[in-house]
C-alpha cells in the first residue's frame, strides 16, 4: 500500500512539473470578438521592421477587426522559414530573397505587403583588424547558411570583388553569430538587428559594408499562404491593415510604440531607436508602385526578385530562375486597402533615432 | 625442530604425552562481531585452534556458524574484532602468498589460460622462468589437466576449474593452503574424485591444509583432524583426531572405523554427544 | 509454431533473417505507398526513388567522401580524448571508495545537464573550429563514460581479488593485472554505447556551426528543402553508427576470446 502511494505520489509530482513547465499560449489578440473564429498563425522574427507587429499586440490593435492572431516569435529566423515551407503557418515575415527557394520548390504562397527596405539594418561587421572586405581573404566568416544574410554576404564579397571561396564560411544562426562576434571568437559576420546593434557594441568590432550602401536590394515583406487567401481573404486584408495602423500609432506616440517594441526585444529604448533606423519603412503608395510599377531598378521588387534569383543561381544556392517573378506577388490587397483607407507617411525611423 | 612435549589424545581415546611439532597456525580466543544499525552480530565467539605442521585439518559446522569467516581471518582477507591468530609466530593481518586459498567459486582469472593461471602467483614472485615452467609443468600433471594447458576457464567444468585452482595455490608454496568448501559446488561422483585427488596430493605433498567443509564424510576422508564448531554462538565444540590409515581410497568410506567416526561427528554436530575433545 | 511464443526459446536463425528483412521490407513498401498515392508532398516525405537518386549520385561524385572523413575524425578525437581521460578515473572511482566522493558526485551531477545546451558555450570557449566539436563530443561522452567504467570496475567478483592477494598480490599488481584485465570486454562494451552516442552530440554541433561534415549537409538540405538530401544524409549517419557499433563487437569478440557469452 504504502509502495503505491509513493508512486501516485512521484507520478503527481511529475505531470505538475510538466504543467507548470508549459507556458501557456500567445493569448490570441482579440480572441473575445465574435466576426472571425479561425485562428491565424502569423511567424515573425527578430528584425525592425517586424517588431512593428508587437505595437499591434500591446496596443490591441487586432481587437478592432475582430481577429484571432497568433503572432508566434522564432528567435531563429531560419526556423520561422522552416515552419512556413512546411505549412505549420498561415503568414510570414521574410525577406524577399528568401521567397525564390521555396517558390521553386512549390511552396503556395503569395507576398501580400512589403514592410520596408533593409536600409542599414543588414551589415557586414568585422574586427577592427579587417580594415576592409579584401582584408577578409582566408579569414572566418559566418552567417545564416542559404538565407537572405548569406545572400548579402556574397554581395558585399562581391563589392571587394572575393567569392565565398576566397574565405573560410561556417553556418551559425545570426543570433550566435552576434555573440561569436562579441565574443571575438569569429573575424566577421553578417548579421541583422538586433544582433547587428549587438555585435558592434564591442570596440574591437566595426562595420564594413551595410545595406545601406545596398537600397532596395533587401526588402522584407509579409506573406501568407495561397490557402489562407482562398479561404480568408478578408482576415489577409484586417491583417494587412493592423499593420498600418501600427505604423499610424508609431507615427502619432513615438515613445510608446518603441517601448512596446524594446519590450519584445528585450533592449533598451535608446537601442531600438537606432535599430529602427535601418530600417525604411513602407507607405501604401509605396508599396503600390514597388509592387506594380516596372521599373529597370531596385525600386520595382519583382525586378528585384528577378536580379536576385540571378544571383542566386550563379552561386548556385537555387537551380532555376522563376521565370515570372511577378507571380509571387498579390497585389490587390494593397490595391483594396489603397481605395479604402487614407495614405501616410510611415515614421522616419533615421530622424526618430537623432531626436 | 625439537617440538615440544604436550599431552595428546592418541587412537582409542588414550592419552599420551608427546613430543609434536611446533604450532603452524595458533588461534586464541578469536572473536568476530558486526555491528549493523546498532545492533552487534556475532559471528565467532571464543574460538581456539592450533593447527600444526602438515596436518590436513577440517572445520566442520552448521551454515552460518562462522568457519568460511574463521578461515577468511587466517587468509588476512577479514579482521577480527578480538583474539589473535599466529602463522609461524607471526601476527596474522594482510593476506599473502604465504597462504594460499581456494574458493568454492574456483575463482581462476577467465583472461588467462590455465597455465599462466597456475603461473600467476610464480610471476609476482619473480620466480626465473625456467624454474617456473618446471613448477607449472609439474602441477599439469598432478591434476592431469596437461592436454588442456592452453583452454581459458570458461571452457573446463566446474570439477576441472576447481583442479587448476588448487594447482595455482599449491604451485605457489604457500605455507598453509585454506580451503573454502572447494567441491560445494560439485557433484556427487565429480567430488569423490577430487576428493580422492586431494587426499593423494596431501599425501605426496604435505601441505599443512586448513579445510571448511559441511560435508562430514568428506571431512573424515581428507583429515587428520576434525574440529566441529557450533551454531550461534559459534565456539569449538569438539576436535577429532582421525585415525585411519594413511594411504585412503574411496572404499574406505564403506569400512566400520570410518562409519564411526561419521556417526560421531554427526552426533556431535547435533548436540547429542558432550564435547570430546583431546587437546586443551 | 507454439515455439516462437515460448519465452527465450531460439528460434531457426533462417526464420529470424526472414522476419527481420521482412520487416525491412515492409517498411519500404509502406514508404513507397506513401509517398507515390501523391497525397504527402515531396517535402514532407521525399520518394524512395529520389532519396536512392541522391545517394547514388553524392556516392557516386564521391563529394560526400570529405563530410563523413570530418564527421568520422571529429567523433574520434573526442572520443579517444574521452576514453583516455574518462578510463582512468573511472578505474580509480570504482576501486577506491574516497575517490569515488571525489569524482563521482560531481559527474553525476554534469551528467544529467543537456549536452546541446554547452553548445552556445562551448563556441564561446573554444570558437568554430575543429576543437569546438572535439570539445563537445568529449563532454558529451567523458561524464557518462566514468560512472559506467567505475560500475564496470564494482562488478568484478570480490573473490577474483581475494584470489589475487592470497597468491601474493598487492595493491597496484591487483589493479593492473586483475581488475583492469577483468573489467576489458564489458568496457570495449561501454565503448560501443558511447560512439553511439558521441554520433548523436556530433550532428548537435554541426548544425549550430560548422561548414562541413554530415550534419551540415543535413543543414544545407534543410535550408532548401530538400528533404531527399535530409532523409539520405540520416540514412548514412545511421549506416556509420551502425558500422562503428558492430566493428567494436567484433573487436570485443576477437580481443577478448576468453569472455563469457561470446564462444
Amino acid at each position: 500500500m504504502k509502495k503505491i502511494a509513493t508512486l501516485l505520489l512521484i507520478l503527481a509530482l511529475v505531470i505538475s512539473l510538466g504543467g507548470c513547465g508549459t507556458a501557456p499560449t500567445a493569448p490570441a489578440a482579440g480572441s473575445n470578438a465574435p466576426s472571425s473564429n479561425k485562428k491565424i498563425t502569423i511567424g515573425t522574427s527578430p528584425y525592425p521592421a517586424w517588431y512593428v507587429w508587437y505595437i499591434a499586440k500591446n496596443e490591441n490593435l487586432f481587437q478592432k477587426y475582430g481577429l484571432n492572431v497568433d503572432l508566434v516569435y522564432f528567435p531563429v529566423y531560419s526556423d520561422s522559414l522552416q515552419a512556413f515551407n512546411t505549412g505549420k503557418l498561415d503568414m510570414l515575415n521574410i525577406a524577399a530573397c528568401d521567397m525564390i527557394a521555396p517558390y521553386n520548390q512549390g511552396v503556395k504562397f503569395k507576398a501580400v505587403m512589403i514592410n520596408d527596405n533593409s536600409n542599414g539594418a543588414d551589415g557586414l561587421v568585422a574586427n577592427t583588424k579587417f580594415k576592409s572586405i579584401s582584408d577578409l581573404k582566408g579569414q572566418n566568416v559566418v552567417t545564416e547558411y542559404g538565407t537572405i544574410e548569406h545572400f548579402f554576404l556574397l554581395k558585399a564579397l562581391e563589392s571587394a570583388g572575393l567569392k565565398e571561396s576566397d574565405i573560410k564560411y561556417t553556418n551559425m544562426t545570426v543570433n550566435d553569430s552576434g555573440t561569436a562576434m562579441l565574443a571575438g571568437k569569429v573575424g566577421a559576420a553578417c548579421v541583422w538587428e538586433p544582433s547587428l546593434s549587438l555585435a558592434l557594441g564591442s570596440k574591437d568590432n566595426h562595420l564594413l559594408y551595410s545595406s545601406a550602401n545596398t537600397p532596395g536590394l533587401i526588402p522584407d515583406l509579409l506573406i501568407a499562404s495561397d490557402d489562407l487567401i482562398k479561404t480568408d481573404r478578408k482576415d489577409v486584408t484586417n491583417l494587412t491593415n493592423v499593420y498600418l495602423d501600427a505604423l499610424e500609432f508609431y507615427n502619432q506616440n513615438p515613445d510608446k510604440a518603441v517601448a512596446d517594441m524594446a519590450k519584445q526585444a528585450d533592449v533598451s529604448v535608446d537601442v531600438m531607436k537606432q535599430m529602427m533606423a535601418g530600417s525604411k519603412l513602407f507607405s501604401i503608395k509605396d508599396n503600390i508602385s514597388a509592387m506594380t510599377e516596372k521599373q529597370d531598378n531596385y525600386t520595382y521588387l519583382p525586378y528585384t526578385l528577378n536580379e536576385t534569383a540571378k544571383f542566386l543561381q550563379s552561386v548556385k544556392m537555387i537551380d532555376k530562375i522563376p521565370s515570372k517573378p511577378e507571380d509571387m506577388l498579390d497585389t490587390s490587397f494593397m490595391q483594396e486597402i489603397s481605395k479604402t483607407r487614407k495614405d501616410f507617411t510611415p515614421p522616419d525611423t533615421k530622424a526618430l533615432a537623432q531626436k | 625442530m625439537f617440538g615440544r612435549k604436550k599431552q595428546v589424545q592418541a587412537k582409542n581415546d588414550v592419552v599420551i604425552e608427546a613430543r609434536v611439532a611446533n604450532s603452524k597456525i595458533l588461534v586464541s580466543n578469536l572473536r568476530k562481531s558486526y555491528v549493523n544499525k546498532s545492533r552487534e552480530t556475532v559471528a565467532i565467539d571464543d574460538v581456539s585452534i592450533e593447527i600444526l605442521d602438515n596436518e590436513f585439518v577440517s572445520i566442520v559446522g552448521p551454515s552460518g556458524c562462522g568457519k568460511s569467516t574463521l578461515l577468511r581471518i587466517l587468509a588476512g582477507l577479514d579482521e577480527a574484532t578480538g583474539g589473535t591468530a599466529i602463522l609461524d609466530d607471526k601476527l596474522i593481518d594482510d593476506p599473502g602468498a604465504d597462504r594460499g586459498m581456494v574458493f568454492q567459486t574456483y575463482t581462476l582469472f577467465p583472461w588467462l589460460t590455465v597455465e599462466e593461471n597456475i603461473r600467476f602467483g610464480l610471476k609476482i614472485k619473480k620466480t626465473p622462468p625456467k624454474q617456473a615452467d618446471e613448477i607449472v609443468d609439474h602441477y599439469l600433471e598432478v591434476i592431469k589437466l596437461t592436454p588442456f594447458r592452453k583452454s581459458y576457464p570458461k571452457e573446463l567444468s566446474g570439477g576441472m576449474q576447481q583442479r587448476v585452482a588448487i594447482a595455482r595455490a599449491l604451485a605457489n608454496s604457500p605455507k598453509v593452503l585454506l580451503m573454502d568448501e572447494p567441491f560445494g559446488a560439485l557433484d556427487s561422483q565429480t567430488k569423490s574424485e577430487m576428493q580422492l585427488l586431494m587426499r593423494q596430493i596431501w599425501q605426496v605433498d604435505k601441505p599443512t591444509v586448513v579445510f571448511i567443509t559441511h560435508d562430514i564424510e568428506e571431512a573424515v576422508f581428507l583429515s587428520t583432524r576434525v574440529y566441529v564448531m557450533s551454531g550461534q554462538p559459534s565456539v569449538i565444540k569438539a576436535n577429532i583426531p582421525i585415525f585411519l590409515s594413511y594411504r585412503r581410497s574411496l572404499e574406505l568410506k564403506d569400512t566400520k572405523e570410518f562409519i564411526d567416526y561419521r556417526h560421531k561427528i554427526t552426533a556431535l554436530l547435533h548436540g547429542k554427544e558432550s564435547a570430546d575433545s583431546g587437546e586443551s | 509454431m507454439r515455439k516462437l511464443f515460448r519465452i527465450r526459446t531460439k528460434i531457426d536463425l533462417k526464420l529470424y533473417n526472414a522476419l527481420a528483412l521482412g520487416v525491412f521490407l515492409l517498411v519500404l513498401i509502406l514508404w513507397t505507398v506513401l509517398s507515390e498515392a501523391g497525397s504527402i508532398s515531396q517535402i514532407f516525405l521525399p520518394s524512395p526513388k529520389s532519396v536512392l537518386a541522391y545517394l547514388v549520385h553524392i556516392f557516386a561524385s564521391g563529394q560526400i567522401w570529405p563530410d563523413i572523413g570530418i564527421s568520422a575524425y571529429r567523433i574520434f578525437m573526442g572520443f579517444i580524448i574521452a576514453a583516455v581521460v574518462g578510463l582512468p578515473l573511472g578505474i580509480l572511482a570504482g576501486t577506491f571508495n574516497f575517490a569515488e566522493a571525489l569524482i563521482q558526485p560531481l559527474t553525476e551531477f554534469i551528467r544529467y545537464m543537456p549536452v546541446p545546451a554547452f553548445v552556445p558555450l562551448i563556441m564561446v570557449w573554444f570558437g568554430i573550429d575543429e576543437s569546438a566539436k572535439i570539445a563537445l563530443i568529449f563532454l558529451g561522452t567523458l561524464f557518462q563514460l566514468i560512472p559506467m567504467v567505475a560500475d564496470n570496475v564494482r562488478a568484478v567478483p570480490e573473490d577474483l581479488l581475494s584470489a589475487a592477494y592470497t597468491l601474493g598480490a598487492k595493491r597496484t599488481t591487483v589493479i593492473m593485472k586483475v581488475i583492469i584485465p577483468a573489467i576489458a570486454p564489458r568496457t570495449m562494451d561501454t565503448l560501443r554505447i558511447m560512439i553511439g552516442w558521441a554520433w548523436t552530440y556530433l550532428i548537435v554541433a554541426e548544425l549550430v556551426a560548422a561548414n562541413s561534415g554530415l550534419g551540415y549537409n543535413i543543414l544545407k538540405a534543410q535550408r532548401y528543402l530538400k528533404t531527399d538530401a535530409i532523409f539520405g544524409g540520416i540514412l548514412i549517419i545511421g549506416c556509420l553508427g551502425l558500422l562503428t557499433d558492430r566493428l567494436f563487437v567484433l573487436a570485443n569478440r576477437k580481443l577478448f576470446p576468453w569472455a563469457e557469452g561470446g564462444k
